[in-house]
């Protein structure tokens, strides 16, 4: 958790000077930001402290997000994505604080061309609500398993998978609109490359929008790089990815969420993706599948499932 | 919020800033780089330094030597006065190498002695998972070293490079290999970084130390080749074709503990171990490899023990000893003596032992092998084939003095051949059979479990004379040893000629034993024995030294042998003058394409194929280009290679469609009608309807092409001296015929070593109005392959005539012509007496509608005088057809009796889908299990829709027909070319169809 921690002092100072951008001046200093100001000056984001002056913005203006489902349900998009460690899956815009554990399957089939691969990830990840307007999330590939064929050709491979790190911001709160944008780190974590670490970025912006107590609209925008740290060709590759998809929450304890998904780059495909979401009071359970319709991705489907508690 | 946005772009901004770092090797992929040196943990040293030399081949006088020597123009030659290596030039395509790059010759310097057919990189087992090398670049930096660097990628995937750099430094006795791949794509792979070592059967056997193996493998086929990866600490092969143009190779990783891969006779792979290679993965091979001018692996094992030294610190201790034979002799060559040492004890089964390496003994009987220290040793001594001592020895750290290994003495047999009416000595061919059964079971042998197994084993079956039971007969001379035992030696010299049986005790020591054979009057006038599929040691699968090829010939009394080599123009033309042959007989320069790489796809069937063999002759013969010459063959149809073909015949060409329905071989199709799931029930579409089947395939004619796919002159309709799916062909051969495509059927040997079938067995009968010596006439000759003046035969010989509307006697043939009203088939049946003719056959528009049975049987087979003429007639042309309208063709043949058979699948499963194949037209399965019917019963293994198609049991030992059984394997079979008659005189011959027009 140490090493986090200049990470986690850096998003909330950068949060709190939109904070000053945004909102007049007025009250206390949130303790959390002061907690960040006595960081010590090597692990804290430089020029940073003098600036924390700002109160946190009332409770009720997040009144959006406080509408939103259930609680301990999950929201936003599913997170269920083609690569590594929830890259490229969307986000939720509205911050909070939970952990979980998943998985996720997904095989490819290709049988004109002699090949398949199965991929069995199992996951750890949890968010970390700095403050209502500020989130930090990771997921960790802790199992990484995968099988692939060709031909008559077999190899299994299990390993550390990969390790995602990121932060999210709410800029946009009217209400039933919500907005934030997010930035994702893929840290070189993983071993399942021969010869490569692979590293990448997303920035995205996601949008929710609740008219009704019982329906979310949600969609995100995003970009990413990936690349490695390689004794070859990193094959640096950058993505754009454009989600919608809605949430209908008939009852308290469920919720059906559709998104539509189209992704351009080295990979691409338009997808859509099925799930279903439970709840148990603070613990929230995602089962969801998704399947590309279009695009060079390989993927016959991919599935998967989430296990999470919230704690905020 | 900035500040996250840049913290964000900061850390990709870092991987990026990381990821460009210097690059390993050509794994960057950047113009200009360079693989990295590999073995650098590697040296080796000499006196005298090692003289390096690169250069490019430009004339024949650069290329090397020995059997399996490829290197031609455009090829890259390197040397370091130890070793020679060829490296296929880019755009050389060689077996399974798509695109050149690969080793094409590796063997002791200066000597013809390479055993090597290709050497190449891949990661898996489709055609795409080979390396496709795009440039090559030749390293000179003497006197450090010389190299060759190739880069390119995977076949077909130009997101996946690779690279690999071949290294010769002074003193190496090998080659340093550093490969080098790059997972571009954005998907999962498997893969093993593999060299794979092409043997095709050949002479060269791999030994790689594992529990019960060693020379012996785990049998597999390609959709269980996984089965059969495992790791070994090296491995060696040496050649095994019985003369002195061997030596051996081997492999060791550089880097690790362990090569991983299979072994066969057919290929090797050794290499990484199967792996899953995400995106942007990367993976390096580095390994030695050996060479040693030795007979045995061990010569290479010893080097390669060597590097594993160097690189891993091991120490091996030498094993001494020597061989001597009870009574004296030689004990130089493997046959004589060969000595196995495996890790086990005496009373542990030899198959469960991990053998470590094979030495042959030096002339003088001493030994000495490097194995590792520690561990409980039996060492085996062979000879002839079998196992005759083992001892055990404990070993330490310290090397080991095994002491003397006595063999048993050895018959030496000599034998003289003659003419009996000349009394001229003449080539000729001996076969040596156990007397008994019990014999035959206690004399039986095999080269350390490979190759065929002989009773006795005189030599390596695929090489020279003596191999397997039989010895060549040079100018009526012939020695060899035989270990002792009763015998019958039987001499032959071609079917028309009687054999000749010796019955002999050989003892240590010497026999001589004499023949006369008598050319019998059989073959008629005008024809000339011709075997037109004939393979020596230029193909990539044969063994059997030019010497001795030619010399078979010979012994077979053939007039004129088309060299059909594989993948290789080849010319026997200066043997056949080096032993006076040219006066009596001719060769034909020639080739036999032969399609190694995957490609061609036919509806409702999700393999890829290749287009089969082909024979094409006559050729010109340029030993300076790749291939002598020979076009390209891969991923084209028949009417493209055809085509390619054309600009390289020398005269009338005559292109001949090989063994049409043999199974596939390891994935790679024979015949190109079977490979394409050609449907024989259906009729062929009058033109290509696109549709992409079997039959759409099978006529169309490719874009540029300026032969349909069907524009062969002549199809094999008897392939071997066992005749073994004489069957098929023939059911394929009357399907086309039917179908109007008028084809001359040929029968030709195949033969490709002494041992697995007889060149001249069976042949064809050619009428033509040249003759064989100086004045042979290549075109005349082909003018009547082309027009099917055959009778093709094992032995019996069919004389076959019907009148003309104009009362001219037709032989038979594929020129239509009207039948005289009231004509008749005048039919005459002969052989030797020791071939057995059963009935005779009229097949008409491909039914059997005559059968003439129960011929009698000539007494002693090994008369030299008498009546021949087994079956002499006439039949009435109406007779024969009856029932049948419109124009029909006539066939004759004799032989044996036809076994039951039926048709059970071979098709594509497309209507029902029922998961079984649907029947193509073809017989398929015999009446295994003898109950009069032929249906799933009869099936084997489990799980088969169809087969096997078995020939009838070999006649037992007193019975009609067993000489003709121990000679050729098979029974005996005869057949003209059709009589096609245009019977409604419309001057051309209108198909009949699958019905056969009734």
């Amino acid at each position: 958790m140490r090493t986090l921690r200049p990470l986690m002092a850096a998003a909330l100072v950068a949060g709190a000077v939109h904070a000053q951008d945004s909102a007049p001046p007025s009250g206390p200093a949130p303790a959390v930001a002061a907690e960040a100001a006595a960081a010590p000056a090597s692990e804290a984001a430089p020029a940073a402290v003098p600036e924390v002056t700002q109160a946190r913005p009332p409770p009720e203006e997040f009144a959006g997000c406080n509408q939103g489902p259930a609680h301990g349900l999950p929201e936003g998009p599913v997170a269920l994505g083609y690569f590594e460690a929830d890259m490229a899956t969307g986000r939720r815009a509205c911050p909070r604080t939970e952990v979980g554990l998943g998985g996720r399957f997904g095989a490819s089939i290709d049988t004109p061309n002699f090949y398949g691969n199965l991929g069995i990830n199992g996951l750890l990840f949890g968010s970390f609500a700095v403050r209502p307007d500020v989130e930090l999330f990771a997921t960790l590939e802790a199992a990484n398993f995968t099988y692939t064929v060709n031909a008559v050709l077999t190899a299994t491979q299990l390993t550390l998978g990969n390790f995602t790190l990121g932060g999210a911001y709410q800029v946009l709160n009217r209400g039933t609109v919500m907005g934030g944008v997010s930035a994702r780190l893929l840290l070189p974590t993983s071993f399942e490359t021969p010869g490569a670490r692979a590293v990448g970025g997303e920035l995205g912006f996601a949008a929710s929008w609740r008219p009704k107590g019982w329906l979310e609209v949600h969609g995100y925008l995003g970009a990413d790089v990936t690349s490695a740290f390689s004794r070859a060709n990193p094959y640096t590759r950058f993505g754009g990815l454009l989600m919608a998809g809605a949430q209908l929450q008939p009852v308290s304890w469920f919720a059906f969420v559709l998104d539509l998904t189209g992704r351009l780059g080295e990979v691409s495909y338009f997808a859509p993706t099925a799930g279903l979401r439970f709840r148990i009071f603070k613990f929230g359970i995602e089962v969801g599948a998704t399947l590309p319709l279009a695009g060079n991705d390989r993927h016959d489907f991919i599935m998967g499932a989430r296990f999470s508690w919230r704690f905020d | 919020m900035t500040r996250l946005v840049w913290l964000g772009l900061a850390g990709a901004l870092a991987a990026a800033v990381g990821a460009g770092c210097a690059k390993e090797g050509c794994l960057g992929g950047e113009d200009g780089c360079r693989v990295p040196p590999p073995c650098q943990k590697v040296a080796f040293t000499c006196s005298g330094g090692g003289a390096l030399s690169v250069e490019t081949i430009s004339a024949p006088a650069q290329r090397p030597g020995g059997w399996n020597a490829l290197g031609a123009r455009g090829d890259v030659k390197l040397s370091n006065g130890v070793v020679d290596l060829v490296i296929a030039g880019v755009g050389t395509q060689n077996y399974l190498d798509p695109n050149g790059g690969s080793i094409l010759d590796l063997s002791p310097a200066g000597q013809a002695k390479d055993t090597v057919n290709s050497v190449f990189q891949a990661v898996g087992i489709l055609p795409n998972d080979a390396a496709w090398y795009s440039t090559l670049e030749i390293i000179d930096e003497r006197p450090t070293r010389v190299a060759v660097q190739v880069r390119g990628t995977l076949d077909g995937r130009p997101n996946v490079p690779v690279s690999t750099l071949y290294e010769l430094r002074p003193c190496d006795p090998g080659v340093r290999v550093r490969t080098e791949i790059l997972n571009g794509s954005t998907d999962n792979q498997t893969w093993g970084l593999l060299d794979g070592y092409y043997w095709s059967g050949r002479e060269s056997l791999p030994f790689a130390p594992g529990a019960g193996e060693g020379f012996t493998h785990v049998s597999f086929g390609l959709t269980t080749i996984q089965k059969a990866f495992r790791a070994f600490p090296y491995f060696a092969a040496a050649g095994h074709s019985g003369d002195q143009q061997v030596s051996a190779i081997g492999a060791a990783s550089c880097t690790d503990p362990q090569l991983t891969g299979f072994h066969s006779d057919q290929i090797s792979a050794a290499g990484l171990a199967l792996e899953v290679v995400p995106p942007r993965g990367s993976l390096v091979f580095e390994r030695f490899l050996a060479v040693a001018d030795s007979k045995d692996v061990a010569g290479a094992i010893e080097l390669l023990l060597e590097v594993r030294r160097q690189v891993l610190g091991e120490t091996p201790v030498t094993l001494s000893g020597s061989v001597s034979r009870v009574g004296g002799g030689a004990l130089d060559a493997e046959r004589q003596a060969s000595v196995l040492v495996s890790e086990r004890t005496l009373t542990t089964p030899a198959d469960a032992g991990i053998p470590w390496t094979q030495v042959v003994p030096g002339a003088d009987g001493t030994f000495s092998v490097k194995v590792p220290g520690d561990k409980t040793y039996v060492v085996e001594v062979h000879a002839f084939g079998r196992k005759e001592i083992e001892k055990q020895f404990e070993v330490a750290a310290a090397d080991v003095a095994l002491g003397d290994f006595v063999l048993p003495g050895i018959a030496t047999l000599g034998v003289t051949v003659q003419d009996a009416a000349s009394l001229m000595p003449i080539d000729a061919e001996l076969f040596v059979v156990p007397e008994t059964e019990a014999g035959a079971t206690a004399l039986a042998g095999n080269l350390h479990g490979r190759f065929t197994t002989c009773s006795p084993w005189l030599g390596p079956p695929p090489g020279a004379s003596p191999a397997c039971n039989r010895i060549l007969v040079r100018n009526g001379q012939a020695t060899a040893e035989v270990p002792a035992g009763r015998y019958e030696v039987l001499a032959f010299h071609g079917p028309f000629w009687s054999l000749g049986r010796e019955l002999v005790d050989l003892q240590p020591g010497s026999t001589s034993l004499s023949f006369s054979l008598t050319r019998l009057p059989l073959k008629p006038a005008g024809a000339l024995s011709s075997d037109m599929h004939v393979h020596g040691a230029a193909s990539f699968d044969s063994s059997i030294p030019d010497l001795d090829r030619v010399l078979s010939f010979s012994a077979s009394d053939l007039d004129v042998i088309v060299a059909t080599d594989h993948e290789v123009i080849y010319d026997y033309g200066r043997v056949v003058r080096d032993l006076g042959l040219e006066s009596r007989m001719s060769t034909v320069v020639g080739l036999e394409t032969t399609g190694h790489i995957p490609w061609l796809k036919v509806k409702d069937y999700g393999f890829p194929l290749v287009i089969g063999h082909y024979n094409f002759w006559p050729l010109r013969y340029d030993p300076s280009l790749p291939r002598n010459g020979a076009p390209f063959d891969e991923r084209i149809e028949p009417g493209t290679l055809f085509t390619l073909a054309k600009t390289g015949f020398t005269g009338l060409e005559v292109i001949e469609l090989n063994h049409p329905w043999a199974e596939p071989e390891f994935g790679r199709d024979l015949g190109f009608p079977r490979a394409i799931f050609l449907d024989t029930t259906k009729d062929l579409p009058a033109s290509d309807d696109g549709s992409g089947n079997g039959a759409s395939v099978y006529i169309r004619t490719p874009p540029g092409a300026a032969y349909p796919n069907d524009g062969h002159h002549a199809q094999e309709v008897l392939n071997g001296s066992d005749s073994t799916l004489h069957l098929q062909y023939r059911a394929f051969w009357f399907y086309v015929l039917n179908q109007g495509r008028l084809k001359a059927g040929t029968a030709n040997s195949d033969s490709h070593s002494l041992t697995d079938s007889t060149v001249g067995v069976p042949q064809n009968l050619v009428f033509t109005a040249t003759a064989a010596g100086p004045g042979f006439d290549v075109t005349a000759f082909n003018t009547s392959v082309r027009e099917g003046r055959i009778i093709g035969t094992n032995g019996p010989v069919i004389s076959a005539t019907l009148e003309d509307a104009a009362g001219q006697k037709q032989g038979p043939s594929v020129k239509p012509f009207t039948p005289k009203a009231g004509a008749s088939v005048e039919v005459k049946v002969s052989s030797a007496p020791w071939i057995p003719v059963q009935e005779i056959r009229f097949v008409v528009n491909g039914a059997v509608v005559k059968t003439i049975p129960l011929l009698a049987q000539p007494m002693d087979p090994f008369a030299t005088s008498g009546d021949l003429v087994r079956y002499e007639g006439s039949t009435p042309v109406s007779e024969l057809l009856a029932g049948v309208s419109g124009d029909a063709w006539i066939v004759l043949e004799a032989g044996a009796t036809l076994p039951l058979t039926a048709d059970l699948g071979g098709g594509l499963d497309l209507a029902p889908k029922d998961g079984k194949e649907d029947p193509d037209g073809i017989p398929d399965t015999t009446d295994n299990n003898g109950d009069g019917v032929v249906n799933a019963a009869d099936v084997s293994p489990a799980g088969e829709d169809r087969g096997p198609l078995n020939n009838p049991p070999l006649p037992k030992r007193g019975a009609v027909g067993y000489y003709f059984g121990a000679i050729t394997g098979g029974p005996p079979n005869a057949f003209t070319n059709p009589f096609v008659l245009d019977l409604n005189g419309d001057g051309k011959f209108n198909a009949p169809g699958v019905k056969g027009g009734r």
